[in-house]
């Protein structure tokens, strides 16, 4: 057998975030090698045909990557990346079916039709919101919290020194109502700030649960907001779903070099005297070299849980860490997902109704005006820990990609992407099946309470149905810890320089030469090439890096040597 | 209700608002229609040429017929087209790509193909010749004899002829056959030529049961068991009956090799990328149009798709001659295509057969069937659209490949047989009787099988042919080989005498797929064979050799 293959870096995990850096890597120059668990690659950005001609996304759909320097900077497009806007991206119903709210970047008209259901005032308010879009203002806004390293240890905690502080003050609109106590805000308490309608609050708070932190977690409202403005900045989706977006990824990595083995988990992140030498794949693997050496470093995508509790050998870790990462919180992303093909759209009742007929969304929210209800689906999944069980705790979600990307199912069909948030199968209080045993009760309620709002989800409107419970999803894609879709809670505690913990918040471990490129760190969730733009901020100065002139930092960037040196 | 569906147009305008994406003209030296196997090997061949190329393929993975989903989502994957690849140890890509170096593995047990009969007795054919002799010497000790010459013969034919053959351009039948007939060998196949599939098999061996397992493996892929003129496929399919091999993760794999070549050679893959036009310009290919409006450059175009799409659908009348309108126009579909059932069971398969232990190591296990009338039966049933009786072959995807399932201990395995697209008459029968079949087929299949019943069964799939054609449309009637083996469709005829060297009357425009010399599977046959056309008419970088099977099959047997 030849000798061990060695490599500058070894990437464990191809899902976006290690896709990311492998591009990025590469393109620098260096010789990097991606193993992967599954049989292909793309972690959370799947796009799969269970029956012909119908695709459908396992998890991700929507896309809230519009302010990535990395789309532009890797080139995506020149990998065949397309992007199909869609022209409602969203309307929501309200309990009697009587208004809607909508959220549009392109179709200014709808967004006035519906606010004006609401008053002039609202109308106005929420067209306001969109001429922010358009600013570089907000772009920077956008980039100041997720295309930014957390600040290193010993920075400032002066609130004004923060990045998006510094950027949030510049935000037309906002900075009229902004003040400092925003910063221990909920996103709900923000919403009681900036709204005056329980729609508005109600559509900000979910969509940016679904996005990123809870809506009412303390201290997370910024962060939240700035989540509900990456979905309307984007407003589009990969033409042929989110798996494209994994392919150009890849591509750009392989473009430049890179190697990237499939079907070849990891098993151990080799460590010698306190450092990363590379890694030992499954037996499993068809790679004929079960061990692969790095001579820079070792990256993992995977989740922070998986990388220090089964693939470091735990006598290389300090107890107090092991138990620290062992305690990291996994709530408040496991979504039960329930995809259905229908021949018709969700034929609302009344006046949302004509509303959703005249403007088709790629996504709809119901009931959007009872903050009850949402306050319900969460308790129950957070503070009671079990599914919901009754209408008053249902506020369905459902994506509807179909409408504007003729690639996902043929004419005469719709595929129907719905879900609501479910504790993660270790929290859940009737065990891991939990959801999975009580799968059709699940989907019954999610059924009925379809048809309390349409007139047409009957059987003879849906052709098939399937579940993706977090359960599946955790063994789908080992990357989903409780399959949760953000890896970890987002929350003051496992945020920012505290993701996933305060030391391993820059993306360096207690392990040398081990870096983490996963959503468990900062930013979290979401395949928005963040993790890897960020991270390459740190391994620009550890590897002494130079990558060419398409490169640029975040200009909020804080180097270490810049806080050593108090030279900010 | 208004319009519910919009159209997607590549217009530029996400690239001016948000970011750079694909932009809407590009321009390149050579744009391959369709990532099957094919495709992929032309483009692969051609980006490391030094040629620019851009791969246009219409679903959202490349791959065609070398395609792993995880159609018993979530969690399982299976196989959905080809499984069994047949061309191992001759493909040219596989050394000129270094494909065993580059995490590519086959499978291919000994225990190879096995028949299993109602009586618990079963056949199993081997890699191995003596371990064949052993078991049919179970029926016919004169049969067991016959076939150790017979299979060394046949294997010869493929080592000199065949094989070589699939990666050669073809001669016209005439001159063909006066080679042939200047070697013994050569004449041993043009005699079997003349004779059908059926008779091949009835004349070679006495015992219903032996002729019953060979007469099904030369013509479950599509070959007619009353057709003459094309027997040369049968040591072809019997030969490689024995040489099966499994691509270890999914054959999806071997595309992903492929892709990955195209681009590290700065090729481009384009998925969702419908061709709906070729442009032609004065008899002259000058490039692609895409479903969105997308306009892609080219020096060349090379169409693994069959040639009534080829040349009249995308480029359409004015530009062809009426003579090759016609001839595609009237170009035949498969005769039949394949039905695949796919059950996913918390153990793997046991068959109960009292005499083959190794049966449940064997990659491919036949059943249905008792004699070889049987097995005529139902070919020609099938060949009239119906599905009388119930027989086929079935696979344990998950027995050689655990990688398919991502719950650990689970099998996915497949029934598959040869089926119409019109069931009577009609192809809509399929979706209303796709219970009553999935049933059928599970009864037929589980009374062989020990230790399980059908409520073991976690998930369960079916795939028609008419499902074949919706998840890959170019599989016109789900045609496996993109159009009919006939004889005046196959060799130097297919798809048509101008075109079956790759190259095509109009200029720069060259054809590449299942449905070009040699024809369908996964061979890499047109694409090699279209790589070496295009290489020398541009004056590329031909930067691989001949295999030296090829250069004696060329220089001993087709010299003046
Ligand atoms: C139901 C659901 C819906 C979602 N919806 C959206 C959405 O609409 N928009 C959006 O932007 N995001 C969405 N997400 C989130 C998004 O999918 C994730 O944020 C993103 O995939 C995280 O990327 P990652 O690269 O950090 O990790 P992952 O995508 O989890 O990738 C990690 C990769 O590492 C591999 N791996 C793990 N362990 C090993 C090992 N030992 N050896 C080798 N390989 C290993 C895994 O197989 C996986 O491929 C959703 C997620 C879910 C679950
Ligand atoms: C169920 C089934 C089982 C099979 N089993 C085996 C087996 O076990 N072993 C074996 O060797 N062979 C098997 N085959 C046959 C084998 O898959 C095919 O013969 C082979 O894939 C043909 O290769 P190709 O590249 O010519 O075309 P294909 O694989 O058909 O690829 C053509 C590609 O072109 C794309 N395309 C179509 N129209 C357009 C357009 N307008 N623009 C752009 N792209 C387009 C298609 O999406 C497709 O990806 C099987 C086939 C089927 C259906």
């Amino acid at each position: 057998m030849s000798k061990n293959p060695r490599y500058d870096v070894i990437i464990v995990g191809g899902g976006p975030n290690g896709l990311g850096i492998a591009a990025y890597l590469s393109k620098c120059g260096l010789k990097v090698c991606l193993c992967e668990a599954r049989l292909e690659v793309g972690g959370g950005c799947e796009t799969i045909e269970p029956i012909p001609g119908f695709r459908i996304e396992p998890h991700a759909s929507y896309n809230y990557a519009g302010a990535s320097p990395a789309w532009e900077q890797l080139d995506l497009g020149r990998f065949g990346l397309r992007m199909v806007p869609a022209n409602v991206w969203g309307t929501a119903a309200t309990q009697d079916c009587k208004r809607v709210t909508c959220s549009s970047r392109w179709n200014p008209e709808a967004v006035r039709e519906a606010g004006r259901m609401w008053g002039e005032e609202v109308a106005q308010q929420t067209e306001a919101i969109y001429s922010v879009l358009e600013t570089q203002e907000c772009k920077d806004f956008l980039r100041s919290i997720f295309w930014t390293p957390p600040p290193p240890d010993g920075y400032s905690t002066d609130p004004d020194d923060l990045p998006w502080v510094k950027a949030i003050k510049n935000l037309p609109l906002i900075n009229l109502v902004y003040d400092h106590s925003w910063l221990d805000m909920s996103v709900l308490d923000i919403t009681n700030i900036i709204c005056s309608e329980e729609a508005q609050k109600v559509g900000l708070s979910i969509a940016a649960w679904d996005s990123g932190p809870e809506f009412t977690s303390k201290g997370m409202g910024i962060v939240g907001l700035a989540d509900t403005f990456l979905i309307m900045y984007a407003s589009a989706s990969p033409l042929g779903g989110f798996h494209s977006y994994a392919h150009a990824t890849m591509r750009c990595a392989l473009a430049h070099g890179c190697t990237i083995l499939t079907n070849s988990p990891v098993e151990e992140i080799i460590v010698e005297n306190g450092e990363a030498k590379g890694v030992r794949l499954a037996d499993t693997s068809p790679s004929a070299d079960k061990v692969i050496y790095a001579d820079k470093a070792v990256i993992s995508n995977a989740h922070v849980q998986k990388t220090f509790l089964e693939m470091v050998p735990s006598r290389h870790l300090d107890k107090g860490f092991y138990q620290r990462v062992k305690d990291i919180n996994l709530n408040g992303g496991s979504l039960f997902k329930l995809d259905m093909i229908v021949k018709e759209l969700p034929r609302f009742k009344d006046k949302a109704g004509e509303f959703m007929d005249k403007y088709p969304a790629c996504s709809n929210v119901f009931p959007v005006d009872n903050m009850e209800v949402l306050l319900n689906q969460r308790n129950a999944a957070n503070v009671e820990r079990r599914h919901a069980k009754s209408k008053d705790e249902m506020i369905l979600r459902c994506v509807r990609q179909s409408v504007y990307d003729p690639t996902r199912c043929p004419p005469g069909y719709h595929i129907l992407y719905n879900y609501i948030v479910v504790p993660p199968p270790e929290y859940h209080r009737d065990g891991p099946e939990a959801c999975n045993k009580a799968s059709e009760e699940i989907v019954d309620l999610m059924l009925s309470h379809f048809r309390d709002y349409c007139t047409n989800m009957g059987d003879d409107n849906i052709v098939a149905k399937y579940v993706c419970t977090p359960y599946d999803s955790s063994f789908r894609n080992v990357g989903f810890v409780g399959g949760n879709w953000q890896g970890i809670r987002a929350c003051e505690d496992q945020w920012g320089v505290n993701r996933p913990l305060p030391e391993l918040a820059r993306y360096r471990t207690p392990i040398d030469k081990l870096y983490l490129c996963n959503q468990t760190s900062h930013p979290g969730g979401l395949a928005l090439m963040a993790v890897p733009y960020c991270l390459m901020h740190i391994l620009i100065e550890d590897l002494d890096l130079k990558p060419g002139s398409w490169w640029y930092p975040s200009p909020y960037y804080i180097s270490d040597r810049e806080v050593k040196t108090g030279e900010i | 209700m208004t319009t519910t569906r919009f159209p997607y147009r590549n217009d530029g305008e996400y690239s001016k608002r948000i970011h750079p994406v694909m932009p809407n003209q590009l321009e390149c030296d050579v744009a391959v229609i369709g990532g099957g196997p094919n495709g992929l090997m032309t483009s692969a061949y051609l980006a490391k040429a030094g040629l620019n190329v851009i791969l246009l393929e219409r679903r959202g993975e490349i791959g065609g017929g070398l395609a792993t989903e995880e159609i018993l989502y979530p969690n399982h994957y299976a196989n959905t087209h080809a499984i069994y690849h047949m061309m191992v140890e001759y493909m040219p890509a596989f050394k000129d790509f270094n494909l065993g170096q580059r995490g590519l593995l086959w499978v291919g047990p000994n225990a190879q193909t096995g028949m299993i009969f109602s009586d618990r007795s079963s056949i199993l054919l081997h890699r191995m010749e003596e371990d064949t002799y052993d078991s049919i010497i179970k029926y016919s000790q004169e049969d067991a004899d016959k076939f150790i010459g017979w299979i060394r013969k046949l294997h010869k034919m493929m080592d000199e002829l065949l094989a070589p053959g699939t990666y050669a351009p073809p001669l016209p039948a005439v001159e063909l056959a006066v080679k042939m007939h200047r070697t013994q060998i050569g004449q041993e196949l043009m005699e079997m030529m003349e004779q059908t599939p059926y008779d091949i098999i009835c004349q070679t061996f006495k015992h219903p049961k032996v002729r019953a397992v060979f007469l099904y493996m030369t013509c479950m892929w599509g070959l007619d068991p009353s057709e003459t003129g094309l027997a040369f496929l049968v040591p072809l399919m019997i030969s490689r009956g024995m040489q099966k091999y499994q691509c270890y993760g999914g054959s999806h794999k071997l595309a992903g090799i492929f892709g990955k070549e195209i681009v590290a050679n700065g090729g481009t893959i384009i998925e969702n990328g419908e061709v709906v036009k070729i442009l032609v310009e004065n008899g002259k290919t000058t490039g692609v149009e895409l479903f969105d409006g997308t306009i892609i450059k080219a020096k060349a175009v090379a169409s693994s798709l069959d040639p009534n799409t080829t040349f009249n659908k995308l480029v359409g009348e004015p530009n062809i001659s009426p003579g090759l309108a016609e001839r595609s126009k009237t170009w035949k579909a498969d005769k039949w295509s394949l039905y695949s059932l796919h059950i996913l069971t918390p153990k793997p398969l046991e068959y109960d057969v009292q005499d083959e232990l190794r049966i449940n190591e064997s990659l491919m296990n036949i059943m249905g069937f008792e004699n070889e009338d049987d097995v005529m039966k139902f070919f020609l049933d099938v060949r009239a659209g119906k599905l009388n009786n119930i027989g086929g072959h079935a696979t344990c995807e998950t027995l050689y490949d655990p990688t398919l399932v991502d719950i650990k201990g689970r099998h996915v395995s497949k029934f598959q047989f040869p089926a119409p697209y019109a069931l009577d008459g009609d192809p809509k029968n399929w979706e209303s009787r796709k219970k009553d079949i999935e049933n059928k087929v599970l009864d037929m299949w589980f009374s062989h099988l020990r230790g399980m019943s059908k409520d073991d069964i976690i998930k369960l799939t079916s795939e028609s042919p008419v499902d074949v054609e919706t998840r890959i449309p170019s599989m016109i009637r789900g045609g496996i080989k993109h159009g009919d083996y006939n004889a005046l469709q196959m060799g130097y005829y297919r798809p048509d005498e101008t075109c079956s060297s790759t190259r095509t009357p109009i200029q720069g425009l060259y054809v590449c797929g299942a449905s070009t010399y040699p024809g369908g599977m996964v061979t890499g046959g047109p694409g090699y064979i279209a790589s070496n056309a295009i290489v020398e008419d541009m004056g590329a970088n031909k930067w691989w050799q001949e295999p030296a099977f090829i250069t004696r099959y060329v220089t001993d047997y087709l010299k003046d």
